[in-house]
């Protein structure tokens, strides 16, 4: 599903150049769960960004579902983005002035699908993280869960092969993290989804079957 | 992106920022608004003059002015000589003093006099001018002759005389029904009378004395002085078609006829008119461009603003298309509003504008015409302009919204 190749990044900042990740190679088959590790500020928010095709300007080979990414335009990255990949951040990322139902259905309004449709699917999807009778209510008026539930609604509506979920419970209380993590599992298990989880926490990161470290990953 | 989506995304969009939008569109529509004043202002203006103080050509006749001596049965010849023309007619003046007595117009016994101009000019001239059924060609031995009277004296009558002297209004359709009575005196005491009957209006009659049968000012003029029965004041060349008369005017001018009277007259005035239009439309152009630029600025400002909600999107799927196109129709539904609302602002003050005008105008001879006229070409431009104009406001800010960079507008 994911195949990786010596894969590096780096930065300009002020002259120099800053390593983020280097020679780094991965491979992750279609439906697995995996967990990348690391301590905040290694690169796992950029190998997530760098497969959901948000970040092309990478030396290495990265190939999602048969697609070379560096190969695709500008246009097919936004295709892939919103049919392959499913995102779920660690802050979130709702859009304050839409309501619950408006933001779970946001990918889905760059798709081809038809407006009705796009609001049953995103309706069934609010249902399915247990938001029922919350389409309505704003972002101001949903805790961290609900925010976090929404987020995760979004990422599943446009049926992705792929979710990438950045520290999804980072800012969340330690009671609502395993919910929404046993949530996580349990849709994308549902979907035989591949799922990979970047987070610093262990409890976190032993949810997945198969768990790595971002070092280990560019020791290769 | 599906097209109503798209129109989904512009108006929740739209209706987030509807203030910042009210206010940053008040300089458009002010502006395109007193755009379609000024214009239809001078619009006004330019049809009061045109339509009804200047004499109304047809498009195939030209109007010479003799510049001094008068013209002559010669001249006429001449010119109907030149080549593509098809007629030539003369208008001769009365030359004599004359009064015209007007009855009936207060009570019935008293009435008004003045001193008045008369002019004499052939049947086909004015065929088009005449009502059904009034015979032009009269005989000067006739009791009551058909008259044509100018439309300005008609509002000059209206306009300063009936409303300060409290003599009757008088619409085009009374004036027959007003009865009138010419007297030339000359010699030692003697006169002749004639009987008037007003039928009709028309430009070519002076604008203070009556248009008349040319066969009756050619019997008064010969009358008193033999010497003026077949001279002219103007002669009326009429060409075969529209196509001659660049040639014929230039013709006439090779043969020393250079008074091609209101055709200099019209060409001056348009010229002052375009003037004062180009004017009025700068100030209001200058207000829209500066208006456009503030609406830049504020596409700009929300685009900063929603930087985070671009990434959002475009980490979810959307392309650079679909950011673009999320902008420009909310700029080409701002632009619309804007054309809608300032083109009813504009007709609106016209309205409002419009008696206040005629009011402080109230001793010129305006009568019932508009000083303003709306085109509704000028309000359909206004209202397709503006959604262009703006779009073009947003070129520049839909560009750079649709090449954020994603991750960086998530870092926010």
């Amino acid at each position: 599903m994911i195949e990786i190749t010596n894969l590096s990044k780096r930065y300009a900042q002020d002259k120099h150049s800053i390593t983020v990740l280097e020679g780094l190679n991965l491979e992750v088959g279609e439906g697995e769960t995996l967990s990348v590790m690391g301590p905040s500020g290694i690169g796992k928010t950029t190998l997530l960004n760098i497969i959901a095709g948000l970040d092309t300007d990478v030396d290495g080979d990265v190939v999602v579902d048969g697609r070379r990414l560096r190969e695709l335009t500008l246009r097919q990255l936004s295709a892939y983005r919103n049919g392959t990949i499913g995102f779920i951040f660690q802050e979130f990322i709702l859009l304050p002035h839409l309501s619950a139902l408006e933001n779970a259905l946001l990918p889905l309004m760059f798709s081809d699908v038809p407006h009705r449709e796009a609001r049953e699917r995103a309706q069934a999807a609010l249902e399915s993280v247990d938001l029922d009778g919350m389409s309505d209510r704003y972002p101001s008026e949903l805790s961290g869960g609900q925010k976090q539930r929404v987020a995760i609604a979004r990422a599943l509506i446009n049926r992705p092969k792929i979710i990438l979920a950045d520290e999804p419970t980072a800012n969340l209380d330690a009671d609502t993290e395993r919910g929404i993590l046993d949530l996580i599992l349990l849709l994308t298990e549902e979907e035989k989804t591949t799922l990979i989880i970047a987070t610093h926490k262990h409890d976190l990161a032993a949810a997945a079957r198969r768990i790595v470290t971002l070092e280990e990953l560019q020791k290769r | 992106m599906k097209l109503e989506k798209m129109f989904l995304m512009s108006w929740q969009n739209l209706k987030r920022n509807r203030r910042r939008i009210v206010f940053s569109s008040l300089g458009v529509i002010f502006g395109l608004a007193t755009l379609l004043f000024f214009f239809s202002l001078t619009n006004g203006i330019r049809t009061l003059i045109f339509d009804h103080f200047l004499e109304q050509l047809p498009a195939n006749q030209l109007k010479v002015s003799s510049a001094g001596e008068d013209f002559g049965d010669e001249d006429i010849e001449a010119m109907a000589g030149i080549e593509g023309v098809s007629s030539a007619n003369g208008l001769q003046l009365l030359h004599a003093d004359s009064v015209v007595y007007f009855f009936g117009l207060m009570g019935r016994a008293a009435g008004a006099s003045s001193n008045v101009i008369c002019a004499g000019i052939e049947e086909f001239m004015v065929r088009d001018e005449l009502p059904e059924g009034v015979d032009w060609s009269v005989d000067p031995a006739d009791e009551e002759i058909p008259v044509l009277v100018n439309p300005q004296l008609l509002a000059a009558w209206n306009q300063a005389v009936s409303s300060n002297l409290g003599f009757r209004r008088l619409e085009a359709e009374d004036l027959g029904n007003v009865p009138m009575e010419m007297v030339i005196r000359y010699g030692r005491g003697e006169r002749i009378e004639y009987r008037l009957k007003a039928v009709g209006l028309s430009t070519r009659a002076p604008i203070f004395g009556p248009l008349v049968p040319l066969e009756i000012i050619r019997h008064i003029n010969n009358v008193l002085y033999a010497d003026y029965t077949n001279t002219y004041s103007i002669i009326y060349v009429t060409c075969r078609s529209t196509e001659h008369v660049l040639d014929i005017e230039g013709s006439l001018r090779r043969m020393g006829y250079t008074d091609l009277g209101d055709t200099e007259l019209a060409e001056t005035i348009n010229t002052g008119i375009n003037i004062l239009t180009l004017f009025l439309s700068a100030i209001s152009l200058v207000i829209v461009v500066i208006s456009l630029v503030n609406i830049l600025n504020i596409f700009l400002i929300n685009i900063m603003e929603r930087k985070y909600e671009i990434g959002v999107q475009r980490a979810v799927g959307a392309s650079q298309g679909d950011i673009r196109a999320v902008i420009f129709t909310e700029s080409a539904i701002i632009g619309l509003a804007n054309g809608i609302v300032a083109s009813l602002v504009g007709i609106g003050a016209v309205l409002i504008a419009e008696p206040l005008l005629k009011t402080v105008l109230e001793g010129f001879i305006i009568g019932d015409f508009s000083v303003f006229v709306v085109s509704p070409w000028l309000v359909l431009a206004i209202v397709v302009a503006s959604p262009i104009l703006n779009l073009i406001a947003a070129f520049q800010p839909a560009n750079y919204a649709a090449r954020l960079d994603p991750v960086e507008a998530l870092r926010i």
